[in-house]
């Protein structure tokens, strides 16, 4: 029997790694299920390449760097031991950030029609289930002052950079789901109420895939 | 593809290991520099970039990667290649001529192997923002020569494409795109390779001259000679067919001409290469404010030539003049 392929997006990575944690240990728990976190950029060599454009230890044109995460992405799709091996072993593959993120920051630049035809589905395996944890810019900002000890008017220039990304989730959103794609959105607030409500989603889908 | 946004002109050099690409973009820029007083970058693929290192380390076995990641990997080097900062594409717009080295006729030939029809889509997906050469020079061996030239280079050490089977049917590859990349409009040269190298660079210079040459229509103008199917016929078979290379045409001026009565008469003058560089001309009449070639003829360049009876035989069948009104 297959696994199931499960990304978890939105703007705050540090939301998204936590909870595909929590739902990888829940799963692990109480379903016996074997699973795998992976995240974006890889920890492959193609994934190092681009966390150094991340940190601006290098640069890259952005049709450059949309080429090069499609790069990691097949490379960690396909690599021997890779997603789609333990796919097919059974396992559940959880992923912080993958093709709903790589579009909307993409998408700032590069072309989405674009985008989504060098990802298509032939090639670059789509997630089962996709959620979207969409963060209130005040929530966001407030653990911006808190993780980094400057005041609230020193982070407002994340202000401007929140409101773009959270726009381009937004009608990357639009789009896929216009393509008949199926992605659930849960409002961000606090770990708990978030992971519940993931627990709510995942035990769902597996009542719908034993049926 | 896009087109180049100039005004510095793209030239790429493709073929097998071993056909000769690196020899000949020195010369060619030796020859720009020297003769026509125009400085050209030359460049290669997979590039100096991170993504190039990472390619030649798969290439070279070093690094394990399976084919769709090493195909994506490729399209961002050459990605990279083109938009970074004092890349091709800023040279261009200041006017520097580029040569390159393997450009993407080369992954529509390696990697195109073994892929099916989706696939094949996907690969010319990836290289949609990829400017189109103003002229691409294929050099074509025969694979056992390319394998000869690969040994005595590298000591026997071969790269993740060179057993002989592989080479033949990238070779063929190449051809096959060759021809789809001509019907799209792309200015391609095949150019026999086992020459020796200064033969090769006549060749080649011949074909640029050319190019450089003023009297030829743009891009922009030829589409009023494409309009006729006629016409577009004939190119395409005469590249397919019998491997001449159409380098471009010339409006004939028409007072030279004589007038008939009812109207002027127009002319264009197609040029085609075959592949030693001798130079063949189809004459295209038409009166002017009609739809329609009024006739055809094929002349060869220059005196003592012979006449292409082949182009002749392709030209007779695809003109055929209305014999009643």
């Amino acid at each position: 029997m297959s696994g199931q392929f499960i990304a978890i997006e939105g703007i705050d990575t540090s939301v998204l790694n936590g909870q595909a944690e929590k739902l990888a240990q829940y799963l692990r728990d109480n379903k016996e299920i074997n699973v795998v976190v992976t995240r974006e950029p890889s920890d492959g060599p193609i994934g190092a390449q681009l966390r150094l454009l991340q940190n601006e230890r290098l640069e890259m044109h952005e049709l450059a760097k949309a080429a090069l995460a499609l790069a990691d992405r097949l490379d960690q799709l396909n690599r021997d031991g890779g997603i789609l091996s333990d796919l097919q072993d059974g396992k559940y593959i959880i992923s912080a950030g993958y093709l709903l993120s790589a579009f909307a920051y993409q998408s700032e630049i590069a072309p989405l029609e674009w985008l989504m035809d060098i990802n298509n589905a032939y090639f670059c395996r789509w997630p089962d289930i996709t959620v979207f944890i969409d963060t209130p810019m005040d929530s966001y900002l407030a653990r911006r002052v808190k993780e980094s000890g400057f005041e609230s008017e020193e982070v407002d220039h994340d202000r401007t950079f929140f409101e773009q990304r959270r726009k381009s989730f937004l009608e990357v959103i639009k789009t896929l789901k216009k393509q008949g794609m199926e992605i659930a959105t849960i409002e961000n607030d606090n770990p708990t109420t978030i992971h519940n409500k993931f627990k709510k989603i995942i035990d769902q889908q597996l009542e719908e895939s034993n049926q | 593809m896009i087109n180049n946004p100039g005004p510095g002109k793209l030239i790429a050099l493709e073929g097998l290991d071993g056909a000769g690409t690196t020899t000949q973009m020195g010369r060619l820029a030796e020859y720009l520099y020297r003769y026509q007083n125009i400085s050209a970058w030359t460049t290669r693929e997979p590039s100096e970039g991170p993504v190039g290192a990472q390619i030649r380390a798969a290439l070279t076995k070093r690094l394990s990667m399976k084919k769709n990641a090493l195909v994506a990997l490729f399209a961002a080097d050459r990605l990279d290649h083109l938009y970074s900062k004092n890349g091709v594409i800023d040279r261009l717009k200041q006017g520097q001529w580029v040569i390159m080295d393997r450009y993407y006729l080369s992954s529509f030939a390696y990697q195109a192997l073994d892929m099916n029809h989706d696939e094949k889509g996907w690969l010319y997906k990836l290289h949609d923002y990829c400017i189109q050469p103003d002229i691409t020079f294929f050099i074509d061996v025969p694979v056992k020569v390319s394998l000869t030239r690969i040994a005595l280079n590298r000591g026997f050490h071969f790269e993740l494409f060179e057993t002989e089977d592989q080479l033949q049917r990238v070779r063929d590859q190449y051809h096959r795109a060759i021809s789809g990349l001509r019907k799209n409009g792309e200015n391609i040269h095949i150019i026999p390779g086992t020459q020796p190298a200064k033969d090769v660079q006549k060749n080649l210079v011949k074909r640029l001259k050319i190019f450089l040459s003023p009297d030829f229509l743009n891009q922009k103008e030829e589409e009023r000679i494409w309009k006729w199917n006629v016409l577009r016929n004939i190119r395409q078979r005469a590249e397919e067919e019998i491997n001449l290379t159409y380098v471009g045409s010339k409006d004939i001026p028409p007072l030279r001409l004589l007038t008939k009565p009812g109207g002027h008469q127009g002319l264009y003058q197609l040029v085609f290469l075959d592949n030693l560089a001798t130079k063949y001309h189809v004459m295209a009449y038409f009166m002017k404010g009609k739809k329609s070639i009024s006739s055809i003829s094929v002349r060869a360049a220059a005196a003592g030539h012979k006449i292409q009876p082949k182009l002749e035989k392709i030209c007779q069948a695809e003109f055929k003049p209305r014999l009643f009104p």
